[in-house]
């Protein structure tokens, strides 16, 4: 018989272990200050919903678990701090978003037990300039990386509802 | 006379293990299948069964009354009365109402629900919410305010500006023990969504459902299976010679 004491052992350990995974390679806060060169616009906000909801479900596959986002909107920029999991935990991106191409994307914080390469630069560069397509496609393939194709495919749908997201930002602000 | 034996003893072995056979092969070929069948995502509610994994939370569930709703953790669950609306919480700090929006807080996350249980936000520290967060109230301006480790906030969560102040008086939310009836029915939905049936017949099929015995008792089916395997091939080829 499984004893309570020692799976309750056991998922300590699990929980222990999923805690310390959890990386931050940079506080989201700290990089919206970098973003702005330490003076950073007061936040907008955005409602997913309506015909947005739908496009963004598209490209996550599921919907946001949110209703409003925040995000930050400076001479054309805006940035972004989303979230989407890789295989179990979610991975938390900074994207910057320049006249509708992407400018930057880094990985903040990494909670996933594989996959963490997608931090490196050599993965993330490739998104420099990416714009969207009619098919709410990048216009380009990423390539991936060995035994990070979760990480991989979940950083690529946030630049593009990153890019969505500014699409329909830009629209709302004129 | 060797033959013979070998004969009676395949024969006994043969059926002792036909229980482990069909064990295995029903359970494997179950799981060969976890996605498609969506084991993972499919709870067990026997109560037995329950019982023998001591599904509980680790922690005794509480809540926080705001308004007339009750915000509660079970786990790391979080509940509106005895709507689940979020999974992997960290620790409730307390939830105040605020025009018509419930602000839940937890250690370092601020969480916006409407007064259907649906999201709204979730806002952290790059929306500037402080680390440590330890209470959140309202001032008798009716100003959200939260102490951190570093010092008192005046929050204004439309332009998300966190002011900060030393030691300023307000209605503080705090948690506390749940109602009996609220904490029976949240305790029953936890469970109810404590042990997937992925988990049980991945157990069924290594015997660990029963404890170290169980696993004995599967290695020995496996020596059995070997037995049979070796016995079985000897006595095909007796028989060509």
């Amino acid at each position: 018989m499984v004893s309570g004491r020692s799976l309750g052992y056991f998922v300590s350990l699990i929980c222990a272990s999923v805690a310390v995974m959890a990386e931050v390679y940079q506080e989201p806060g700290e990089f919206i200050k970098e973003v702005y060169s330490g003076n950073p616009p007061t936040t907008e906000k955005i409602w997913i919903t309506g015909e947005l909801k739908d496009r963004v479900r598209s490209i996550l596959g599921h919907d946001l678990n949110v209703l409003r986002l925040r995000y930050w909107l400076k001479d054309g920029r805006s940035a972004w701090i989303l979230e989407e999991i890789g295989k179990e935990r979610p991975i938390t991106t900074g994207i910057v978003v320049n006249n509708g191409q992407i400018e930057r994307v880094k990985v903040l914080i990494f909670r996933e037990v594989r996959g963490w390469e997608v931090r490196y630069p050599f993965f993330t560069d490739q998104f420099d300039g990416a714009v969207l397509d009619s098919e709410m496609m990048l216009d380009r393939s990423i390539d991936g990386i060995s035994g990070a194709t979760m990480s991989v495919s979940a950083v690529s749908r946030l630049a593009r509802l990153a890019l969505l997201l500014h699409q329909y930002a830009v629209v709302e602000k004129g | 006379m060797l033959l013979r034996l070998i004969h009676r003893w395949h024969r006994r072995f043969g059926i002792i293990s036909a229980s482990f056979v069909l064990l295995l092969v029903i359970t494997g070929l179950i799981l060969n299948h976890t996605d498609a069948l969506r084991l993972d995502r499919k709870y067990v509610q026997n109560r037995l069964l329950l019982s023998l994994y001591n599904i509980n939370p680790r922690q005794e569930p509480r809540g926080s009354k705001a308004h007339d709703l009750w915000v509660s953790q079970v786990g790391e669950r979080l509940y509106i009365n005895e709507r689940e609306i979020r999974k992997n919480v960290t620790e409730l700090i307390g939830a105040i109402e605020y025009a018509d929006e419930l602000i839940i807080a937890f250690d370092s996350e601020l969480l916006v629900v409407n007064s259907d249980g649906a999201i709204i936000e979730s806002l952290r520290g790059a929306q500037g919410v402080p680390a440590g967060m330890r209470a959140i109230g309202k001032t008798v301006n009716d100003d959200i305010v939260v102490r951190a480790s570093h010092g008192d906030y005046i929050v204004d969560l439309d332009r998300t500006d966190w002011h900060e102040e030393e030691f300023i008086k307000a209605d503080w939310s705090e948690t506390g023990a749940l109602p009996d009836d609220l904490k029976d029915g949240l305790l029953k939905q936890y469970r109810g969504k404590g042990l997937s049936m992925e988990r049980v017949l991945l157990d069924l099929h290594s015997g660990r459902l029963f404890g170290q015995f169980g696993v004995y008792l599967i290695d020995a089916s496996a020596i059995l299976f070997f037995i049979l395997a070796l016995t079985g091939v000897w006595m095909w080829m007796s028989r060509i010679k």
